[in-house]
């Protein structure tokens, strides 16, 4: 093989070294000027029956104390106080003014979410508040009773982020999306493509029938034998195999004959869009560039309804938090805003949503330089469909011992994970009778649909 | 949708499969069972000395009343000689049920009415009708020359040479085992490291780097000859998690090195002990935040990090939820299963977990934050860490119902023993055995073992024989000693195996072909693909992308027969459309040129990191019969299909494809034709799942 890694491998090692010393990836990243005037005619009305869902999945468990910070003085304070050395500084955050009061309580984002403000005052971005795994509500006061059942193994990451992912209606087995997939397949010409993930294996992606399929930063894997040959023979040939570990491994490579030439053929190419921001740095976006690559394709391959995942790890920030966690608000917004322009250069906005989430938010508390695995946190929701500029969901209050917050600084949801879900499954057309299939918790929550999608 | 004629291609392997599991052979021709020295076995003579014998009877009593025998002493002899190979059912010793089933066959009975009536002892391997008329129609031999592949498949990177199987073949599994237990370490990351560093002047590059690590991860692995080691350490590595992907380890080449001279050195030692090490080496220390991680401070609101003290619970000793010795869960009355800890055990393991850091460090390294590169020197990586106990907590500490009370001040003395007084606890789980045991299992063996493997495997770990919990000797010895290991049948049991990790793959590869380093002594080249687009392997020795590993040891991939059985395939969670293209391009790529080189001039083509040696196999390429039969048995143990050795045959001989033969075929026809039987080979599914 041509090994250019490994010629390449002194000058990024000088690169990761950069990074790592905190030197700051901000200052490696070029800033991306969004400019709203020309992000343009915004999205042309149209009847195309498309709609595509992209999940960004913060990985580690994402500090949304200081993604969506308390901003009030009553609210400030506390945080300050209960997150020595982590809190961020007041003068330096971005204000929002959301649609609706909140009560007196109010918000702000951190600096390096710049884009992300502006698409929010743009009402093409909304702030879900407090959002966890819950199969009822929950309280301070009624949590840990017999009657007030629980997700299993709250504040681990593979038990959350599995949760987060899969459907409670077939006991976490299935992916909520890879469900969605299934009951709306019938609408795709090509159905391999109904759910694609752009960072390996994803069980959100996962249904019944519905198989993810994968692309990469290198956009669509190549075919690589000749269906009929004798190389197809050896590598495919699932049905009749006995080993049933040879069978999954056959399938893949099936996937692969059967479905990638298609979308090679038809992804478009890099150069429709606008350079990747960070130098190519930017995993996030570079995920996000061929997710917009794929979008593209849609009409060539008789695409109606996809959801999309892609991953940003590193939010697992126990001890260096500060030079960690900042890095990745400017990675996040970078992505996010570039993501917002590839949808306007294909007139795609009002076809396409983007949501993050994460296993977990973190303890309000402090470790000393980090924060632990917590419970409820903030998410964006991000599209031409989306009821932008406003707040969902309740926002915390800000006290430990008040009646948001368990012990060791740990933020009980108010929101569940299913509502959030079921919401986007409403906008993308998932019958009533599936969504409370697939959500299976739903009845128990005063509401189905969080409203923050237009229809 | 399968095309028809690709459906017609595929049905010929059911019939072959259906034809080689009717296939029984009876013929014990070339047992060694003429011990009375006539010219051929008789039942009536060989048949009851066999028996006397196995009853322990010696001297002329041996011979009493048969026809023609030799001398007692002379029979004796001979069946001493052939006792390992007379062991029909493979437990060690030849003895009254090897002599029964010996002499059934004698008497022409089937084989099902060999077994009849036989109580096997637990060490017994062949117990089936098949596996021992296999082993008798196969002439006793103990251990073919596939069975040592398969073994050395399971306990190694593969065998680099025949020397490697004929090791196996002389001294049996348990004594080869026994060989490589024994074996004093060979190889030391940290040596290495330290030397190619110390080549470097420039101010970041002449001190040991995590890539370095990586490089000498590939020599160790593939080069050296404590492969039991090896193997047992790159499993160990897949629990015991610390990624060089993490930036908190990017500075720790010493103490990274040093984590895997540990896990060498300790993977043979006693678990409660090995423990110990990872949870106080710099490395993990970093890499899970535990390294200078303070005591609650009333004044400013902090409380110690949980980082470690949920992961080392989840992860490295009891799990998620309290285990039966076989590896299910238990229930409770309700029929749910238990939760083995809760937040406020972590919350009081938390308190445990404090003060600990680089030996020597002072407290100017300990208040600036960010610390996990605030070392003191670069060998204070390589130690493990110490208390300090100004900065451990002195607050009552509850854990899996144990209660440490709040004291007036902390020592280094009761600050270990906090420390010692939680891994004891730990380490004396129920759940480590079966937690542990099934994740070994799974790394080396099957990612399915039986309740009763896994049964057998936490038994040793729970005592060794002598007593001793947490003997990994043992351990190791009972999952690869294990009749579901050894058994031969197993291979066409639809639910044994295990992908072989790409890792695994890659340095089996290496090994059989011989691969040298060429260009530069201290790396194969193999690199990490961290910012590559194409991934390469998807994997790389200590690159995880998080501690949960590349994969779960419970994971279903979706959609599939296997999940749809209830069974799980670990490594199918790194295996999907983008990395088998990556995977397959990484080893057309590499084999049709013979190596890794570097990229792109004439010059840079020719310059080799890595290098194949196919002079053994290039001359075979004109006899392509032959050249895949010697592939069958040093990749596959001798279990290739017929039909995916035609395919291969076929493939090797299909007309090129590209437009350009000349530039398409920079290292000739004839490498070009081997590299195609070869990566037809790897790329099979018959190969990846290791049986």
């Amino acid at each position: 093989m041509n090994a250019k890694n490994h010629t390449m491998s002194f000058a990024k090692r000088r690169e990761f070294l950069a990074r790592s010393l905190g030197l700051g990836a901000s200052s490696l990243i070029a800033p991306l000027g969004f400019n709203l005037a020309a992000a343009g005619s915004a999205a042309a009305q149209t009847a195309e029956d498309y709609r595509a869902l992209v999940f960004v999945y913060l990985g580690g468990g994402n500090d949304s104390f200081n993604s969506v910070v308390p901003y009030d003085t009553a609210s400030y304070n506390k945080y300050q106080q209960a997150r020595a050395g982590l809190a961020r500084d007041r003068a330096s955050l971005l204000p929002i003014t959301p649609t609706t009061s909140q009560g007196g309580k109010e918000v702000r984002l951190n600096a390096n979410l710049t884009g992300i403000k502006s698409l929010f005052d743009a009402k093409r971005l909304a702030i879900v508040s407090n959002v966890g795994p819950l199969i009822v509500p929950v309280t301070r006061a009624n949590f840990g009773s017999a009657t007030t059942p629980l997700p299993p193994q709250l504040f681990s990451h593979s038990d959350q982020s599995n949760y987060w992912m899969t459907s409670q209606g077939n006991g976490g087995q299935q992916g909520w999306c890879g469900l969605f997939g299934d009951a709306l397949a019938s609408r795709n010409t090509a159905r391999a493509f109904s759910t694609v993930s752009v960072f390996g294996y994803s069980k959100l992606l996962v249904g019944e029938q519905t198989t993810f399929f994968t692309l990469s930063e290198a956009g669509a894997p190549g075919v690589y034998f000749d269906a009929g040959s004798p190389l197809d023979a050896v590598l495919t040939c699932s049905s009749t195999r006995t080993n049933l570990l040879e069978r999954a491994y056959a399938q893949v490579h099936e996937n692969l004959r059967d479905n990638a030439g298609a979308l090679s053929s038809a992804i478009l190419p890099e150069s429709t869009f606008g350079p990747v921001p960070g130098g190519g740095r930017n995993t996030l976006a570079q995920q996000l560039l061929t997710v917009a690559r794929a979008i593209g394709a849609r009409a060539a391959l008789g695409m109606k309804r996809q959801v999309f995942y892609v991953q940003l790890g590193g939010f697992d920030t126990h001890s260096g938090q500060n030079e960690a966690h900042e890095p990745l608000m400017v990675q996040l917004n970078d992505a996010l805003t570039y993501f917002d322009q590839c949808m306007g250069t294909l007139n795609a906005r009002d076809l396409v949503t983007l949501a993050t989430f994460s296993e977990f938010g973190r303890t309000l508390t402090s470790n000393g330089d980090g924060t632990d695995h917590g419970w409820g946190s903030h998410h964006f929701v991000m599209g031409g469909r989306v009821k932008g500029g406003d707040i969902y969901g309740a926002l915390p209050t800000i006290d430990l011992a008040g009646n948001d917050f368990l012990g060791e600084g740990n933020m009980i949801p108010t929101t569940s994970v299913e509502q959030f879900g079921a919401t986007f499954a409403n906008w993308m057309g998932v019958p009533g009778t599936q969504i409370s299939t697939i959500f299976l918790y739903l009845g128990n929550f005063s509401s189905s649909n969080l409203g923050f999608m237009l229809a | 949708m399968f095309p028809s004629k690709i459906l017609s291609v595929c049905l010929a392997v059911l019939a072959l499969v259906a034809s080689l599991s009717h296939s029984q052979t009876v013929a014990g021709a070339n047992c060694p069972l003429n011990v009375s020295g006539a010219s051929t076995a008789r039942l009536t003579v060989d048949g009851v000395l066999l028996s006397r014998y196995a009853r322990n009877v010696r001297g002329a009593a041996l011979t009493t009343g048969l026809a023609n025998p030799a001398l007692p002493s002379t029979v004796e002899a001979s069946i001493a000689n052939a006792a390992s190979a007379l062991d029909v059912d493979g437990d060690g010793t030849f003895a009254v049920n090897d002599a029964m089933i010996l002499s059934r066959s004698m008497a022409g009975m089937n084989s099902s009415q060999w077994v009849s009536g036989i109580a096997f002892s637990p060490n017994a391997t062949r117990t089936t009708p098949k596996s021992l008329s296999d082993y008798i129609a196969g002439g006793c031999t103990p251990i073919t020359t596939s069975d040592a592949n398969r073994f050395l498949a399971q306990a190694s990177f593969g065998a680099k040479n025949a020397a490697d199987v004929d090791r196996v073949k002389s001294l049996g599994y348990s004594g080869w085992l026994d060989e490589q237990l024994n074996m004093p370490v060979q190889y030391s990351h940290l040596t290495r490291v330290k030397t190619v560093a110390a080549t470097r002047t420039d101010q970041w590059q002449n001190r040991p780097g995590v890539w370095d690590v990586n490089d000498s991860m590939w020599i160790g692995m593939v080069d050296s000859n404590d492969q039991l080691r090896q193997r047992t350490m790159f499993a160990l590595s897949q629990i015991f998690v610390v990624s060089l992907k993490d930036g908190s380890v990017y500075y720790l080449g010493n103490g990274l090195a040093a984590y895997v001279d540990m896990l060498y050195a300790k993977g043979f030692g006693n678990f409660r002990d090995l423990l110990e090490s990872v949870t106080k080496s710099t490395a993990m220390g970093s890499y899970l935040s535990h390294i200078y991680n303070q005591k609650e401070n009333p004044a400013v609101g902090s409380v110690p990090d949980q980082n470690y003290a949920r992961e080392i619970m989840q992860l490295f000793s009891i799990g998620l939820w309290e285990l039966n010795v076989d590896g299910t869960r238990k229930l409770d009355s309700s029929g749910k299963p238990i939760p083995t800890y809760t937040q406020s055990d972590v919350v009081g393991a938390s308190r445990v977990l404090t003060g600990y850091t680089f030996d020597a460090a002072n407290t100017s390294h300990w208040n600036n934050y960010y610390g996990f590169w605030n070392y003191p020197d670069n060998a204070s990586q390589e130690r493990p860490m110490t208390v300090n106990p100004a900065y451990h907590s002195v607050s009552e500490k509850r854990f899996l119902g144990v209660t440490i009370p709040a004291r007036a001040s902390a020592t280094a003395a009761n600050s270990e023993a906090d420390l010692d007084l939680f891994l004891d606890t730990l380490f004396n789980h129920p759940n480590v055995g079966p937690f542990i045991g099934r994740q070994l299992i799974q790394r080396l063996v099957t990612s399915n073992p039986s309740k009763e493997y896994v049964t057998r495997v936490a038994d040793t770990f729970n005592n060794n024989g002598s007593g001793v919990r947490g003997d990994m000797k043992a351990v190791i010895r009972a999952i690869l000693l294990d009749v579901e290991a050894r058994n031969p049948e197993k291979i066409t049991d639809p639910n044994f195996g295990k992908i072989r990790e790409p890792v695994v793959r890659m340095a089996h590869v290496m090994r059989a072909l011989n691969a040298v380093r060429d260009a530069d002594a201290d790396s194969y080249g193999i690199g990490m693909w961290l910012y590559d687009k194409r991934k390469g392997l998807w994997q790389t020795p200590l690159g995880s992308g998080t501690v949960f590993n590349f994969y779960r040891p419970d994971f279903r991939p979706g959609n599939t027969d296997i999940a749809r059985a209830g069974l799980v395939a670990p490594e199918m969670q790194i295996t999907h459309t983008t990395s088998i293209d990556d995977i397959q391009w990484l080893f057309r790529d590499m084999l049709e040129n013979g190596g890794i080189t570097s990229c792109c001039s004439e010059a840079e083509r020719n310059t080799f990191y890595l290098k194949f040696n196919y002079a053994s196999l290039l001359p075979l390429v004109a006899t392509p019969a032959a050249l895949v039969d010697k592939l069958n048995e040093v990749f596959m143990a001798g279990q290739m299909s017929a039909d995916l050795r035609n395919n291969i045959i076929s493939e090797m001989n299909a007309e090129y494809r590209s437009s350009s033969p000349t530039s398409g075929m920079p290292r000739g026809v004839t490498q070009m034709k081997l590299a195609r039987a070869l990566y037809t080979l790897i790329l099979s599914p018959d190969y990846v799942v290791q049986k």
